[in-house]
C-alpha cells in the first residue's frame, strides 16, 4: 500500500501545481479588486503637491501601484443584463450543439455497432481522423469552403450558371447570388458540432458495443421486433455513454471562443470571449474570474442535473456488475 | 397412442464465415411434449443447432418445419420458441418480476392479468415472493429460475436450453435437473436440451442425440444409448467403458485381449474387425484358478475405492481394462476376465474409432 502512496506522488503534485492552484488564484481574482493605493494629496514645504502614503511616507509622484482589495463590486457587475444575455447566448449555442451531436451522433454509434457491419474500427478512425488536424486548421477550413467567394458559394454559382432552372429557382426563393454562410449563429453551431461530434460518437459507440449482445437476442427471443428491442434494450444501457458525449461536447461548447470568433467573426460573442478579452485586452482578471466562477458553477449545476438523471434510473451499476 | 412431431429438422448445414462447417447436414424429428437433449463435446455443434431452431442462426441449407411450415426465414421474435440462455441474459436494469413479464409487456398484454401470471411462475420454478428482487442479488441458481419463468411465460410450444446448468455447482445442478423435468411435465411443453454432461442428459431426456463434429452420432432413449451405443465416440462420451479393437471371427463368436469370447452379434462377416466396447460394470473378475469360468487371464495393477463400487485397472496383455465391482482383489491378484455374451457391445469401424482407441490404449501406459 506505501508504495502505492509514493506513485500518487508526482499525480498530487501535479494536480496542487496545476489545479488547486490555479483554481485558488481565480477564486482569489474573482473576489477581489485592485484599487490605488490609498494616499492623500498634501502640500509639501516647495509648494508642490506631494502624497502621503498610510504608513506616513511622502512621495512627490502619485504612487501607480494597485492594491487587491476584497470586494464584491465585480459580481455586481456580472449579473447586469449585458453579460447575463451572454451567458444565456452561450448556454444556447450549446445546448444546440449538443442536441445536434447527439442527433447525428447515436444514429453513427449505432450503425458502427450493428452486427453486420463490417470493419467498425476502421470507419470510426476515418471519422477521428481529422481531429488529428489542428483544431485551428480546421476551423479555418470551414471558413474558406463557407466564405462568401468561398468554395461552396463558388459551386453553388456555377451550378446555377449552368443550370438555367436551378438558377432561376433559387431566384424565386429570393436566394442572393452570394449566400452569407457564415458570420452567424448558425456558423458558430456548425463549426462547433463539426468539431465537438466525435466526442459524443465515441462514449456512445463503446457502451453500445459492450452491451451484451446475448441480451439483444434474449430480447429477440422474447418477442421484441428490432425497434422494441432498440426502445427497450440498447437505449436504456447506452444512457451512460449518452450522458458522457453530452457533457464532452457541452462543456467545451459553453466556454469555448475561439470558433465563436473565426465563424462567428466577432459578430456572435459569446461568455468565453468576453471572459478571454477580460485576460487580453481589458487585462481586467479580476472581472475576468469573477466570469469564469460564474461559468464553472453554470457548468457545475448542469453537471449536477445530469448526474441526477443518471443516477435515478442507473443501469450502469448493474451493467457493470454482469 | 402416436406424439405428433412439432419439429422437423432436415437436413441442416451450417458452414461458418471460416469455412468451418458447424452442422454436416442434421436431421432429426422432435415431438410433441418431448424433452429430448443434444449431447456433445464443445464444438460438436449442438448449441449451433439450437440457435437455427431459435433464429439467430441461419443455416446453409436444409430446413427446419415447425407443425409442417418452414421457419428459417422467421426472425427469433416471429418463432414459437423460447430460448433459456446458456448465461441466462437477463436485463440487470429490470427486477425479476420486470424480466419475466417482459414477454407480455412486449404484446402489451394486461398488467394485472401478467402480473398474477408472473406470481405463478415464479411459484412453479420456486421462486414464490420474489418479485421485487433485483438480479444482480440473486444466485446463480435462482437467475437460472428466473430465465426460465421469464422463457415459459410465452407459453412457446418449444423451450429450447441451452447448457442452462452449466454454471451451477453439483448439488444445485441436481436439484435443477429435478426441477426441469418437473417444470416440463407440469407445462406440457417440448423441451430441447444442449449440454455436454452426459449424466445429466441420461437423468433428463426422453431421447437423446449425441453429436460428434456437426453430426447426429446417436439419437435414442437414454437406455438405447447407454447399453447399445452404435459408435465408439458414443460409448466412449456415455458412461465408463473400456473400448478396444477386436475381430469377428464369425457370427456369435468374437475375439479381442486374445481370447474368443462368444457374443450375440451376428451379420458382420469373418475375420472382420470391429470396435469392442464394454461397461465396466459388466466384466466380472473370478480366481485365476476358477475351473469353472472362461476367459484371458489378468492381474490386477490397482484398487480405488469409489464409494459405491471399487475401480480396479485390470493388465491383460498389452491392454488394460477398468473393471468396477462391490468386491475388492487386492493389487498383485491374478484373476479370469468374464464377460457375458450379451454385456459385449460389438460395432463397426467408425471414423472416430482411431483416435477414440488410441485414447483407450494410451491408459495401458
Amino acid at each position: 500500500m506505501r508504495k502505492n502512496k509514493a506513485l500518487a506522488v508526482p499525480f498530487i503534485l501535479w494536480a496542487v501545481l496545476f489545479v488547486v492552484v490555479p483554481l485558488a488564484m481565480i477564486v482569489w481574482y474573482g473576489v477581489t479588486v485592485d484599487e490605488p493605493v490609498p494616499c492623500t494629496e498634501v502640500l509639501l514645504d516647495d509648494g508642490t503637491i506631494g502624497y502621503e502614503l498610510e504608513d506616513g511616507t511622502i512621495v512627490d509622484t502619485k504612487p501607480w501601484q494597485k492594491k487587491a482589495v476584497i470586494s464584491l463590486s465585480n459580481f455586481k457587475r456580472m449579473i447586469e443584463p449585458t453579460y447575463l444575455r451572454l451567458l444565456l447566448r452561450s448556454l444556447k449555442i450549446a445546448v444546440i450543439t449538443t442536441l445536434i451531436c447527439l442527433l447525428l451522433g447515436y444514429p453513427v454509434a449505432l450503425i458502427l455497432t450493428g452486427k453486420d457491419f463490417k470493419r467498425p474500427a476502421l470507419w470510426l478512425m476515418l471519422l477521428v481522423l481529422p481531429m488529428w488536424m489542428n483544431f485551428l486548421l480546421r476551423t479555418y477550413s470551414w471558413m474558406s469552403i463557407l466564405e462568401n467567394s468561398g468554395i461552396l458559394n463558388n459551386w453553388i454559382a456555377s451550378l446555377r450558371d449552368a443550370i438555367p432552372a436551378f438558377d432561376s429557382w433559387l431566384t424565386n426563393m429570393g436566394v442572393r447570388r452570394k449566400i452569407i454562410f457564415l458570420y452567424n449563429e448558425n456558423a458558430v453551431i456548425l463549426g462547433m458540432v463539426y468539431n465537438y461530434l466525435s466526442f459524443m460518437i465515441m462514449p456512445i459507440y463503446t457502451v453500445i458495443e459492450k452491451i451484451d449482445k446475448n441480451l439483444l437476442e434474449a430480447a429477440a427471443d422474447l418477442g421484441a421486433n428490432p425497434v422494441k428491442s432498440f426502445l427497450r434494450v440498447t437505449l436504456p444501457y447506452s444512457m451512460p455513454g449518452v450522458m458522457e458525449g453530452i457533457t464532452m461536447v457541452f462543456v467545451p461548447a459553453v466556454t469555448t471562443f475561439v470558433i465563436s470568433q473565426l465563424m462567428g467573426g466577432g459578430k456572435v460573442p459569446l461568455i468565453g470571449d468576453i471572459i478571454q478579452n477580460q485576460f487580453g485586452k481589458s487585462s481586467d482578471w479580476h472581472f475576468g474570474s469573477t466570469l469564469s466562477l460564474l461559468v464553472m458553477v453554470v457548468v457545475l449545476a448542469f453537471m449536477g442535473a445530469l448526474g441526477h438523471i443518471d443516477k435515478d434510473e442507473d443501469p450502469v451499476k448493474e451493467v457493470r456488475i454482469l | 397412442m402416436e406424439a405428433k412431431t412439432i419439429l422437423s429438422i432436415k437436413d441442416v448445414r451450417v458452414v461458418f464465415e471460416d469455412g468451418f462447417v458447424a452442422l454436416g447436414g442434421v436431421s432429426i424429428d422432435i415431438k410433441e411434449n418431448e424433452f429430448v437433449t443434444l449431447l456433445g463435446p464443445s464444438g460438436c455443434g449442438k448449441t449451433t443447432l439450437l440457435r437455427c431452431i431459435g433464429g439467430f442462426e441461419k443455416p446453409n441449407s436444409g430446413e427446419i418445419l415447425y407443425k409442417g411450415e418452414n421457419i428459417i426465414p422467421l426472425p427469433p421474435y416471429k418463432r414459437h420458441v423460447n430460448t433459456v440462455f446458456q448465461r441466462y441474459a437477463l436485463f440487470p436494469h429490470l427486477n425479476v418480476a420486470q424480466n419475466v413479464a417482459f414477454g407480455p409487456d412486449l404484446r402489451g398484454e394486461d398488467k394485472k392479468k401478467t402480473a398474477a401470471e408472473v406470481s405463478r411462475l415464479l411459484a412453479l420454478v420456486g421462486l414464490a415472493g420474489f418479485e421485487k428482487r433485483k438480479i444482480a442479488s440473486l444466485s446463480g441458481g435462482q437467475q437460472q429460475r428466473v430465465a426460465i419463468a421469464r422463457a415459459l411465460i410465452n407459453k412457446p410450444a418449444v423451450l429450447l436450453l441451452d447448457e442452462p446448468l452449466g454454471a451451477l455447482d453439483l448439488k444445485i445442478r441436481r436439484e435443477m435437473q429435478i426441477e426441469l423435468k418437473r417444470i416440463q411435465r407440469e407445462s406440457g411443453i417440448t423441451f430441447i436440451f444442449v449440454t455436454h454432461d452426459q449424466e445429466e442428459a441420461l437423468t433428463m431426456s426422453d431421447r437423446i442425440a449425441v453429436m460428434q463434429a456437426g453430426q447426429i452420432q446417436q439419437l435414442g432413449t437414454p437406455e438405447d444409448i447407454y447399453n447399445e451405443p452404435l459408435t465408439a465416440f458414443v460409448a466412449d462420451f456415455i458412461g465408463d467403458s473400456d473400448i478396444m479393437p477386436g475381430m469377428m471371427v464369425r457370427d456369435r463368436l468374437v475375439r479381442f485381449l486374445g481370447w474368443e469370447f462368444p457374443c450375440i452379434d451376428e451379420g458382420f462377416g469373418e475375420n472382420a474387425d470391429v470396435d469392442i466396447v464394454l461397461r465396466p460394470e459388466d466384466v466380472k473378475l473370478k480366481p485365476a484358478d476358477d475351473e469353472t469360468a472362461f476367459g484371458p487371464l489378468g492381474v490386477v495393477e490397482s484398487l480405488l475405492f469409489k464409494g459405491v463400487h471399487y475401480e480396479m485397472r485390470v493388465r491383460c496383455g498389452e491392454s488394460v481394462v477398468i473393471v468396477h465391482s462391490t468386491h475388492a482383489r487386492q493389487v498383485g491378484t491374478r484373476v479370469k476376465l468374464t464377460v457375458a455374451p450379451e454385456d459385449i457391445q460389438v460395432m463397426h469401424k467408425s471414423e472416430s474409432s482411431d483416435a477414440v482407441l488410441k485414447k483407450h490404449a494410451a491408459r495401458a501406459k
